[in-house]
């Protein structure tokens, strides 16, 4: 069965320095209306999973309600959390813990003083409070780090901590340039990506847990299986708008509209599972098409950026010059020898 | 030693549980511990900066208990803790 990402709420009690500011602006969460709907009508369109983002989503003012609607509805779900809030909520998780498949820490560097750069101080802290609390109560859990010019040195001290602390895996993301993250040179190039990507694919083998990388990573195959290519996730934002992944969604300066499918408080879920599938048909077909003829740069085989750019998000960088990923011509040097690229992974949800 | 104040080392970060229990984390070792109720209330004598002894005599009216076994837990679990670098002296 699939899922479907929810943005419970865009509020977030931190200000993170690579997060999409349009998106986290605290203006709302989730209507109840929205989340019933949602429950009544996702399992007879194949969706059985619901994994919270947000902003925060343990700071929706009706999360208590809605995990109890969500079992009673009998889906599982996950989540994704800064940790601040964790030490609140926990007891609701374990009271539900049937339904509940485990949460992912946001955690964007191994060492302290690189996380509350980041995310604000004290913030590391507080992961480190929340993953205690999972410690001691069994709960599942795992560490989220995006990928940053400030913390893409600590890949191994990562893994180890995430070992050291009984996380079940560490996943890697890259970070989806934005204006904001242009502005702080927290965005890698294309060539320092695979640098990244490349030790990451080695520790995978020979690390203690689970290490994956979110997609978006650099893939030989022009059609990269995500999972909402795949019609296997679909995103659901905290106004109700249901939209084709949750890394696009909310995009900063970006085309808004190339991805939406629709709000669930116009039209019903199945029709918004219909629209995705014939957009997906149209954007792998031109996809394919555009390999066919040649057209597709070496840029192109990162997933996302092929998605940001066809779907027209990333017109502003024409403001940035000097960015690396503002050059089409971007000549990077692929190494074949990685018998550990996996070319199909698990979905992230995470920022 | 119960004139003595201790506090907790900068790099554990505590979290309190249900049930009264404390987890604590060593950020250098990332080694996790637990302290049990009675061993919750002297930890937060120590984050309120009390001597020993003024924790000592909060469990002896909290828990009932008479001023030997107060004292001896009190110094256990603080010979405990700093053995495992979960304490320092205060100044």
């Amino acid at each position: 069965m699939a899922r479907i990402v929810v943005e419970l709420t865009n509020r977030c009690n931190l200000r993170c320095g690579h997060c999409f500011v349009g998106r986290h602006a605290g203006t709302g969460d989730l209507p109840l209306a929205i989340i019933e709907k949602l429950l009544r009508e996702g399992k007879s369109s194949g969706f059985d999973h619901l994994a919270f983002t947000g902003g925060e989503p343990t700071l929706h003012d009706r999360f208590e309600q809605i995990i109890r609607q969500i079992a009673k509805a009998d889906y599982t779900f996950s989540l994704v959390s800064n940790g601040t809030n964790f030490p609140r909520v926990y007891p609701v998780l374990l009271r539900y813990s049937r339904w509940f498949k485990g949460v992912t820490f946001s955690l964007d560097g191994a060492r302290e003083e690189t996380h509350n750069r980041l995310r604000g101080k004290g913030s590391y802290r507080q992961v480190m409070r929340a993953a205690s609390i999972c410690v001691f109560k069994d709960i599942p859990f795992t560490l989220n780090m995006v990928l940053t010019a400030e913390n893409r040195s600590e890949v191994r001290e990562m893994v180890e901590l995430g070992a050291s602390l009984g996380s079940r895996a560490v996943r890697f993301g890259h970070l989806m340039p934005t204006p904001e993250t242009a502005m702080r040179g927290l965005d890698l190039s294309p060539q320092e990506r695979l640098e990244v990507e490349a030790e990451i694919w080695r520790f995978k083998e020979s690390a203690p847990i689970l290490v994956a990388m979110a997609p978006g990573y650099f893939s030989e195959s022009a059609l990269f299986p995500c999972a909402p290519l795949e019609l296997q996730e679909l995103n659901l934002d905290y106004r109700g708008n249901v939209t084709l992944c949750c890394h696009l969604s909310g995009y900063s300066g970006a085309n808004n509209d190339a991805d939406f499918m629709g709000n669930l408080s116009e039209i019903s879920f199945a029709e918004a599972v219909n629209r995705s599938r014939r957009m997906v048909g149209t954007y792998l077909a031109q996809k394919e098409e555009r390999a066919a003829r040649g057209e597709f740069g070496q840029l192109d085989h990162f997933p996302c950026w092929y998605c940001l750019k066809h779907l027209d998000k990333v017109s502003w960088l024409q403001n940035f010059p000097n960015h690396p990923w503002g050059d089409q011509t971007n000549s990077i040097a692929v190494r074949n020898n990685d018998d550990a690229r996996p070319e199909v992974s698990t979905s992230s949800s995470s920022r | 030693m119960l004139d003595q104040k201790f506090r907790p080392h900068p790099q554990v970060v505590d979290t309190k549980l249900d049930e009264g229990e404390v987890a604590l984390l060593h950020l250098e070792s990332k080694i996790y511990y637990s302290l049990n109720l009675t061993g919750e209330r002297i930890w937060q004598g120590l984050k309120e900066g009390l001597t020993l002894r003024d924790i000592s005599q909060r469990l002896q009216t909290e828990f009932a208990v008479n001023a030997d076994t107060a004292d001896s837990s009190v110094a256990e679990l603080i010979n405990e803790l700093s053995q495992q670098k979960l304490v320092q002296i205060a100044d």
